[in-house]
């Protein structure tokens, strides 16, 4: 139990310390504001399916603050909607791919046998373009925002996989390892209490990465008709239904790909600024 | 040498015959009946029953393993399920404009990462480096198609310099065709060239630490000089590496730049592909992107060779 307030403790004042820094808090205050307007959209904002003929491609007003698309849809309502999907996709890929990722990285890293099939497999997957893969995926599930994130997941599980298997290589050399395996502890043991732990920093940046990636990739799929149905309003699908018309109403599709890029743009410059933080050393190296 | 580079091509093997695998299980692994899945829920039992044929769907996997394998070796990747033209006959007549791109968006982002990364190297902490690297991780987050919706939306439509669709074939002049793929290049190599420009700049910087720097500019040879000769060749082998784990995204980037702006290429190939279902064309150039950015990657491989003679006996696993 006492390991575990320290733990605890430790872990708070981490993350005290941590939103102490403006590169750290500016980037989970975006966050925060996203994903409350993501929850709170349905009450705030009218109906994203709403047709309007008589409103139909309104230039940005105050009536409509981001226009009107060819069917007299508020693109604000449509935007804001779409957060709730790129939110729920990033959110989504995320966690599975450290879940399985890590999992994954973990036996890799610690199990020789396992390390040498398991690595060339997710180099073949990594051998395949992210955006092919999940293409090739959604050609074989058909579209739907489900389907798109198990498309995104299996690209992004090596790419997770493989950065906490380095880390846990090096770790395994460590000396307190084996003081751990001296003072009898079991391999479940050492893997999730003494090995985990230190694979949390890299863990966390390469999380922020996958993060950014699933929402360009589902932004792209939907893009391309493969993603979100045309029923549910995602940022890629919108500025799909805009781009025919993009020379008279460009506003259809800026107001979601702005959207877009401030969202990864803020995801990314959270992952430089976890990665400064944790090692200054690494600040010169890129991903 | 000769075993440096024989040993390096010999490795390239399993993992091109391990891609070869993965993309023949993706119809495999697919929960419920493939063919099902491919002729879409309001095809006839008759339809289902003739995808499934024609792919082979009917038989054991091990044997339509064998049969895929033994087309692959003949070269043929399958035919297109809507058309029923081989899929080696679409992409012959589709891969130039795909090439061209590709080859043009390499040579800008080169081009221009690696100088730029260069520049802020040698003025860290300065405004100049900042400006870079802010730029570099915006241009890393701006995705592609946004990208080129703005360009096409500023340089096309507002300032009328560059055409904001089509592409012209090498056969109306080489001319021509940049100028058809200029702005489809310049969208596409935003987030490589960020990957480069960041490298580069790290690459240089830590090579600008060395004593054979300061030796070198303590026998006065200029700035410029040392940074040329001395500095960014042994800055090499991260900004190559990085180029060639950059073609993955390209190649990717390639599919949404083409349907942009309406380039007659591999890319929409497959953006088409996707919403036809026509899968056969899908796997073919999963398969095909997949080998090329390994094929690069064993060049990538290969060139460590070329810079830094110690590779050839020892290889930097620290990627």
């Amino acid at each position: 139990m006492t390991d575990a307030t320290a733990d605890t403790g430790r872990a708070a004042s981490a993350l005290q310390q941590a939103l102490a820094r403006p590169r750290i808090l500016v980037p989970v205050l975006i966050l925060v504001a996203a994903t409350v307007l993501a929850l709170l959209a349905p009450a705030l904002i009218g109906n994203p399916s709403g047709i309007n003929p008589m409103a139909r491609l309104q230039a940005p007003s105050l009536a409509n603050l981001f226009g009107t698309d060819q069917f007299g849809r508020s693109v604000a309502a449509r935007t804001l909607h779409g957060t709730r999907i790129s939110l729920l996709v990033g959110a989504s890929v995320t966690v599975a791919a450290l879940l399985i990722g890590v999992t994954l990285g973990l036996l890799s890293g610690f199990v020789a046998r396992v390390d040498a099939v398991l690595m060339r497999i997710m180099d073949a997957i990594m051998s395949i373009p992210t955006i092919l893969l999940a293409i090739a995926l959604m050609a074989l599930f058909g579209a739907g925002v489900f389907n798109a994130i198990i498309a995104i997941i299996i690209p992004e599980v090596p790419r997770m996989a493989r950065v906490v298997r380095g880390v846990t290589l090096s770790i395994r050399e460590r000396p307190y390892i084996e003081a751990a395996i001296t003072n009898g502890a079991r391999p479940l043991r050492l893997l999730f209490r003494h090995v985990m732990p230190m694979t949390a920093g890299p863990m966390l940046v390469q999380a922020t990465y996958v993060f950014s990636a699933a929402v360009i990739t589902e932004a792209i799929l939907s893009f391309l008709g493969a993603g979100a149905p045309p029923d549910v309003p995602s940022w890629g699908n919108i500025i799909s239904e805009g781009r025919t018309l993009f020379q008279i109403a460009p506003w259809v599709v800026i107001a979601p790909g702005v959207c877009l890029s401030i969202l990864v743009l803020t995801v990314n410059s959270l992952g430089d600024a976890i990665r400064d933080q944790l090692d200054p050393k690494l600040r010169r190296e890129t991903r | 040498m000769i075993g440096y580079l024989v040993r390096r091509i010999f490795a390239v093997i399993p993992v091109l015959l391990l891609v070869a695998v993965a993309v023949f299980s993706l119809l495999q692994l697919t929960p419920g009946d493939p063919a099902q899945l491919i002729a879409g829920d309001t095809a006839t039992p008759e339809q289902i029953q003739a995808i499934r044929e024609k792919l082979h769907l009917d038989q054991p996997p091990l044997v339509q393993a064998m049969a895929w394998g033994s087309a692959l070796a003949h070269g043929d990747l399958g035919t297109s399920l809507l058309s029923g033209v081989p899929v080696t006959t679409l992409i012959a007549q589709r891969i130039e404009p795909t090439l061209m791109l590709a080859l043009l968006t390499i040579i800008l982002a080169v081009c221009v990462g690696v100088p730029l990364g260069t520049f802020a190297a040698t003025r860290v902490g300065s405004l100049i480096d900042r400006l870079v690297m802010l730029l570099s991780v915006m241009a890393f987050s701006v995705p592609v198609f946004i990208l080129a919706y703005g360009l096409v939306y500023f340089i096309s439509l507002k300032l009328h310099w560059l055409p904001a669709q089509g592409y012209k074939p090498l056969s109306a002049g080489l001319g021509a065709t940049l100028n058809s793929l200029m702005l489809p290049a310049v969208a596409l190599c935003g987030v490589y060239m960020a990957q480069i420009a960041r490298v580069t700049r790290a690459a240089v910087i830590e090579v600008l630490t060395e004593d054979f720097i300061r030796t070198a500019r303590a026998k006065g040879l200029s700035r410029l000089y040392v940074l040329i000769v001395h500095a960014l060749p042994n800055a090499a082998i991260p900004i190559v590496t990085i180029i060639g784990f950059g073609v993955g995204g390209l190649l990717g980037g390639v599919v949404v730049t083409e349907t942009v702006f309406n380039i007659p290429g591999l890319g929409q190939l497959a953006a088409s592909a996707i919403l036809q279902r026509d899968y056969p064309i899908i796997q073919a150039l999963t398969l095909l992107f997949a080998v090329v950015y390994v094929l690069v990657n064993l060049l990538v491989d290969l060139s460590y060779g070329l810079f830094d003679p110690r590779v050839r006996v020892w290889k930097a696993v620290n990627r």
